[in-house]
């Protein structure tokens, strides 16, 4: 991988004129969606989506991105070649939780009120089937092949594993009060669960029997980023207004960072360099530095900035 | 009070099994008013975690078991009788500001809310007068795409908005 990146970055530079890497910020309360350019840093255009965006995902070749909208019932689809609106398509009763295959021919859609994961196909952007779950599926997660979906099932306090070949459920890994923010480590068997009400992350190693180690972190956590080459996890605690900073050698929290309020979706930057943390409340994206932990800038996005997913778009 | 009870029957009937479970989407909530006043008066009136009883008219009392420290929780008593228990979150003098959150796990009967956060801020703007902002969120409890109008997003925030504007008049009113 690591010698097929320049590679990758000189067909990308060909293929569009703005290769870069860009977050696509849901923002609940204006019914948009941020796009912030990396390289600068700077909201180059907001996309009007469905009706309250909360969830967000990017297909891996970087040319669509996805967001769910619970309150209009609908998946947006975003062309991030010029960054329009492609269309709303109605799901369900509450999209939540959305991960695109590593294929990208694959999006599937955690319905926070059906309690279903909708298995929908990118190219016809029809509903292929639905996989019953637990009561009000909230975060998923994809495994690096797209062999396995994580489901965090938020009021039965456990998460799924679902086999994405059979759609059959093969694992219910119990954690803590009100598991919601779902992410799977890239290359190691970790998947990382934020337990709302528990107030603590679940660390779920599946290569040892699915073992699960639960850490404390501050009040109300949301969501994970990973940060695999320093073997750390960074978690967005809403009620606080921080990121707990968790070495997973030493299972505890090294660092809480101060950041806007309402801390919600946090992702690691594909150069591994920096953490984006949406902030609900303040309207605004923060980021950290992941070498030195510390805050390095403030993005103002729009109101109620939620971005639940993995919200960069490399293209 | 015709409404009330419908309200409490609709509650009932709706509370679900899980009375821990919300509505998918938080909503924002702002309210700002001008007072008349520096932010230091403004700030004698409110500064204290438990000084709603005295200056909201719809709040009859308030206990707070660790005073204006951090985690304080205060209970306080509506009209009616309904207690509501919310965690001192931020309580920064210098800065005029409060920020609290109601306690996990109450099914609240005057308003369809599971959760409910608040900013108070006084912010000066100069010769003696400031603005008093509230910035709130919540979540309402009712669970499914089509709420009945008195559980929806809307009619929580036409109440809330009313229990904001009624106690920022007053604190208006008691800092002028």
């Amino acid at each position: 991988m690591k010698y097929l990146f320049p590679f990758l970055l000189f067909f990308s530079a060909l293929s569009t004129v703005q290769a870069g890497t860009f977050a696509y910020i849901t923002n609940q309360v204006s019914d948009t969606v941020s796009v912030i350019d990396t390289s600068s840093n700077q909201v180059i255009t907001n996309i009007y989506v469905g009706h309250r965006p909360a969830g967000v995902t990017a297909s891996t070749n970087g040319k669509r991105v996805y967001i769910s909208n619970p309150e209009s019932q609908e998946i947006s689809v975003i062309d991030t070649g010029n960054n329009a609106l492609v269309r709303n398509i109605k799901v369900g009763d509450a999209p939540v939780g959305i991960a695109v295959s590593p294929d990208g021919e694959t999006l599937y859609i955690a319905d926070w009120y059906l309690n279903i994961i909708s298995v929908m196909n990118t190219k016809t952007m029809e509903i292929i089937s639905q996989i019953k779950v637990g009561k009000s599926p909230s975060g998923i997660a994809i495994s690096p092949a797209g062999d396995r979906l994580y489901v965090a099932n938020r009021d039965d306090n456990n998460l799924m594993i679902i086999n994405t070949e059979t759609e059959s459920i093969e694992s219910v890994i119990s954690v803590q009060t009100a598991p919601f923010g779902v992410t799977a480590a890239t290359t190691m068997d970790k998947v990382f669960v934020a337990n709302v009400r528990g107030g603590s992350v679940s660390i779920i190693d599946l290569a040892d029997s699915n073992n699960v180690v639960n850490i404390k972190t501050g009040r109300f956590p949301y969501a994970i980023a990973h940060d695999e080459l320093r073997n750390r996890i960074f978690v967005t605690n809403q009620h606080d207004g921080t990121v707990s900073v968790i070495s997973l050698a030493e299972e505890k929290v090294i660092k809480t960072i101060t950041v806007g309020d309402y801390p919600e979706g946090i992702a690691l930057h594909p150069s591994g360099e920096f953490i984006y943390v949406a902030n609900w409340f303040d309207g605004t994206v923060n980021i950290i530095d992941t070498n030195t932990l510390e805050i390095t800038g403030e993005i103002q996005t729009q109101d109620g900035s939620r971005a639940f997913g993995d919200f960069f778009s490399t293209h | 009070m015709k409404r009330i009870i419908k309200l409490c029957l609709l509650a009932v009937f709706f509370t679900p099994v899980l009375v821990m479970a919300h509505g998918p989407s938080r909503v924002l909530l702002i309210e700002e008013i001008g007072i008349n006043a520096t932010p230091d008066k403004i700030w004698s009136v409110i500064g204290d975690f438990c000084s709603i009883k005295d200056w909201h008219p719809t709040v009859t009392d308030c206990t707070a078991d660790k005073g204006n420290e951090p985690d304080s929780l205060r209970v306080i008593t509506l009209e009616g009788g309904e207690q509501i228990r919310e965690i001192l979150a931020k309580h920064k003098p210098d800065n005029f500001l409060i920020q609290h959150y109601m306690e996990d796990g109450q099914q609240l009967k005057a308003y369809p809310i599971t959760t409910h956060g608040l900013t108070i801020t006084v912010s000066d703007n100069g010769k003696g007068s400031s603005t008093l902002k509230w910035k709130g969120a919540f979540y309402r409890s009712f669970q499914g795409p089509t709420p009945p109008h008195e559980l929806s997003d809307e009619y929580a925030t036409e109440e809330l908005t009313v229990f904001y504007k009624t106690g920022m008049e007053n604190i208006k009113k008691l800092s002028e």
